[in-house]
């Protein structure tokens, strides 16, 4: 208790000093001659709200003379994005998703071209000096939209395979090596448990082909194939019915849980934690949490550790990571707003050694310290009062709005450090160690042209084969429709997709 | 009073009408009942599956904690709030648009009605509301951009003036003119004491739409502290969201509580101030839902 007030007397300290320093006229670190208010709106995720007072925001405030009124969004992010930007009554910066938000309407005019400030931004352009994607997050005619944020230290997860490990010793049957070993292992733990499903997964059909078919030796969708050295539509392949079929299985067996499609995240993640599943190929950092339950529940012999990828029937173990930076995010700049220079001036500074350490370990004597030797480490007193919550990382970089689910664009994750217990720690250097996890590589700059016809194709291509391919795992369509209802996608575009995907890589390589 | 005795087919047929009454009143109080069962459950026992009829391990951690989430106490303050207003502001509209148009000595009724009813079939779409709402009113960011948004509903005007040209006669209008009342009167001490079935109803129709209403307030609305509980808990429930809630909660100890049990806890909490509202005005919405169903 004397903890948290010890807290909340700091940040209203913190809080009232800025108002203070504000009202006292501008300061030598002030970006701007004169205070500059700029709207921000970002989703507000489930594992990190946002607090109610910012000392972060109010340090940005007092230091940089840049007020930042902050827009949380908690539901229908995208919606609200997609109506203002067709509105035209966007905030001056925005985060959104890339792939439906960010690059289908970076062509319509309502995004600020980044790239011509790019000069007003060396911050960011040394931040995402070592991004081999850098050029295909632009357009065809090297044109960049939006922004991205970037990582300088962060511990990666990945969606792996996961097992029970004491089910796993009770089969009897050792880490399966081959994707046979794992059907041979979850026939097995079904025989365990015969009310539980080994398997399940979340969100749509869709998620359990995503997270296991490239591992299995195809992909899902459009995806990368290194063995050709080429863009393919997986979902059509030989190689992909196999793996339909492999689900189907698994379905029929009784080991995939009828639910998979439908599943929330937290129906998912109880099944794992209840004991009801057993077999994981999912996010790593999941494990963490249903171990704690399961030791509560089960007994301190039931807990998941992270097994090898398993090898495909072309001897290949792999998966894609989750690399070192974020492509999911997007970060837009009002194409309309009336002090370009000034807010892309902000960002930049978001991406600056100062923000590094403000946008992440928060306020220095507040949350953070340096040691003797120079280096950052959180303050215990601060540190200790978010211990006993669900998740005391996310609570502690939650309490100012720090990291990747707050305000940091330049993420160090090396607060994690404090809160990281021996088995997670192993498993993220697992993860790290393990050849297995490759960086993704994303699709190759388009034109407008192909962007408006990519996303025509696939709305039709989508129609045919989701419901078919749902209905073959559950067995409503025979798979011996498979061959057919490629034929049917490859002329409704699957080849023209693939066409316009290995040109647009061609011409990349010949830039 | 006498008992008519019943012959033997009758009571069958009694004993089958209540059979399936009693499933339908199961089958619609058997969600709320799980859900309350499960929120008071322990965690640990709902995520095995274990709590179906009976709670296991008693505790109102579900219900201590979303309290503690401030933004659920702004919410609830918020929706009392636009429920109270947005249903005064509905009833004020919709009676003073229907009563008019309900009098046969209207000029231009029909012209009103025309383009009153267009409205009804036609919208300008999510655009153009947004555009007019909250840039050319200037309105973002105000809960009055979605009361007077959804100021009345054409559907509900349309019934309450079936509802005045079937129930107050011209006479009664005229009577009350020969003694000496003026239109306002007439307004207020005759017409409306006679509809209090239809306010009623409408009353009741409006406040459950002003609570359940979400996606205009997450559309112009940008501060987290005016957010209604409906968007707090679309959020929590569809998205997952569950905020401070949830990082406040304890894991892997007795006070452990499901992300379901916190779901269910949010729900009754949000439907129990509304389903509380219909035994005090159901007598009068008997009688003010048949209004519809006459000619007007």
């Amino acid at each position: 208790m004397a903890k948290k007030v010890l807290g909340l007397v700091l940040a209203l300290v913190l809080s009232l000093g800025s108002i203070c320093a504000i009202a006292d006229g501008p300061k030598d670190t002030w970006l701007f001659d004169e205070p500059v208010t700029i709207t921000y709106m970002r989703p507000e995720t489930s594992n990190q709200p946002f607090p109610e007072d910012n000392a972060v925001l109010n340090w940005i405030s007092d230091n940089l003379g840049v007020n930042i009124d902050l827009i949380l969004v908690m539901s229908d992010y995208e919606d609200k994005c997609k109506t203002l930007i067709a509105t035209g009554d966007m905030p001056d910066i925005m985060v959104v998703d890339r792939e439906p938000v960010a690059v289908a309407m970076q062509g319509e005019g309502q995004f600020l071209k980044v790239s011509d400030y790019f000069d007003l931004m060396p911050n960011y352009l040394e931040a995402q000096k070592d991004n081999v994607n850098f050029k295909r997050l632009m357009t065809a005619d090297g044109d960049a939209y939006y922004l991205l944020t970037s990582t300088f230290f962060r511990y990666t997860g990945a969606t792996a395979p996961a097992v029970r490990m004491d089910m796993l010793a009770a089969s009897g049957l050792g880490t399966p090596v081959t994707f046979d070993d794992v059907y041979a292992l979850l026939k097995n733990l079904k025989e365990q448990d015969p009310n539980s499903f080994p398997v399940s997964s979340r969100w749509s059909y869709s998620r359990i082909f995503e997270t296991w078919a490239y591992p299995m030796g195809s992909g899902f969708e459009m995806y990368y194939e290194p063995r050709e050295s080429k863009w393919i539509y997986g979902s059509i392949t030989e190689d992909f019915k196999e793996i339909v079929s492999y689900f189907h299985n698994m379905y029929v067996d009784g080991i995939l849980d009828p639910d998979f499609s439908i599943n929330e995240s937290s129906n998912f993640k109880e099944r794992y934690a209840a004991g009801s599943s057993s077999y994981h190929f999912e996010n790593s950092s999941f494990l963490m949490n249903y171990n704690a339950i399961l030791a509560d529940s089960v007994g301190k012999e039931a807990y998941f550790d992270l097994t090898p990828v398993p090898t495909n029937k072309y001897g290949e173990s792999r998966q894609i990571g989750w690399g070192k930076f974020n492509y999911d995010d997007a970060i837009l700049v009002n194409g309309d707003a009336k002090n370009p220079e000034q807010i892309v001036k902000v960002i930049d500074w978001f991406y600056s050694p100062k923000a590094l350490e403000i946008t992440n370990w928060g306020i220095e004597g507040v949350s953070f310290r340096y040691t003797e030797d120079g280096k950052r480490e959180l303050i215990p007193e601060y540190a200790e009062q978010f211990i006993g919550t669900s998740d005391p990382w996310r609570s502690f970089m939650g309490s100012m709005g720090l990291g990747q689910l707050g305000l940091a664009m330049y993420i160090d994750e090396g607060t994690q450090a404090y809160y990281l217990d021996d088995v997670s720690a192993a498993q993220y250097d697992y993860i790290a160690n393990d050849k297995a996890y490759a960086e993704p590589i994303m699709a190759p700059a388009f034109t407008d042209d192909e962007l408006v016809e990519l996303a025509e194709l696939r709305t039709e291509i989508e129609a045919i084969i989701a419901p078919a391919l749902e209905g073959m795992v559950t067995g409503a369509v025979s798979i011996d429709t498979f061959d057919d209802m490629a034929a049917k996608v490859r002329n409704a575009g699957a080849t023209r997709i693939e066409e316009i995907y290995n040109n647009a890589e061609a011409r990349m390589a010949a830039n | 009073m006498l008992k008519a005795k019943l012959s033997v087919s009758e009571k069958i047929g009694m004993a089958v009408i209540g059979i399936v009454l009693a499933t339908m009143v199961f089958l619609c109080i058997f969600p709320f009942y799980h859900m309350l069962v499960v929120a008071i459950s322990n965690g640990t026992a709902v995520i095995q599956g274990k709590v179906t009829i009976w709670p296991i391990g008693f505790s109102l951690e579900s219900f201590k904690q979303l309290f503690r989430d401030p933004y659920v106490g702004y919410a609830y303050k918020n929706t009392l709030l636009y429920v109270f207003l947005g249903t005064i502001i509905n009833l004020f509209l919709t009676t003073m648009c229907a009563y008019p148009l309900s009098r046969h000595n209207l000029i231009g009724k029909k012209y009103f009605m025309g383009i009153i009813v267009f409205t009804m079939l036609f919208s300008g779409g999510m655009i153009p509301t947004y555009i007019m709402v909250a840039i050319t009113l200037n309105l973002k960011n105000t809960f009055w951009a979605v009361l007077l948004l959804n100021g009345m509903s054409t559907f509900n005007m349309i019934v309450m003036r079936t509802f005045f040209i079937t129930t107050i006669p011209e006479s009664l209008v005229e009577a009350a003119k020969i003694d000496g009342a003026n239109d306002i009167k007439i307004f207020t001490r005759v017409v409306l004491p006679l509809a209090k079935p239809i306010l009623a109803t409408m009353f009741l129709f409006y406040a459950v739409a002003q609570w359940n209403r979400f996606f205009d307030y997450m559309l112009f609305l940008n501060d987290k502290k005016t957010y209604p509980l409906q968007l707090l808990i679309r959020a929590m429930v569809i998205e997952g969201n569950l905020g401070e809630t949830a990082q406040k909660q304890s894991a892997a100890n007795d006070l452990f509580v499901s992300e379901t049990g916190i779901k269910y806890a949010v729900i009754l909490i949000t439907v129990l101030p509304i389903i509380m509202l219909y035994p005090f005005i159901q007598k009068y919405l008997v009688k003010g839902q048949m209004v519809g169903s006459l000619k007007g």
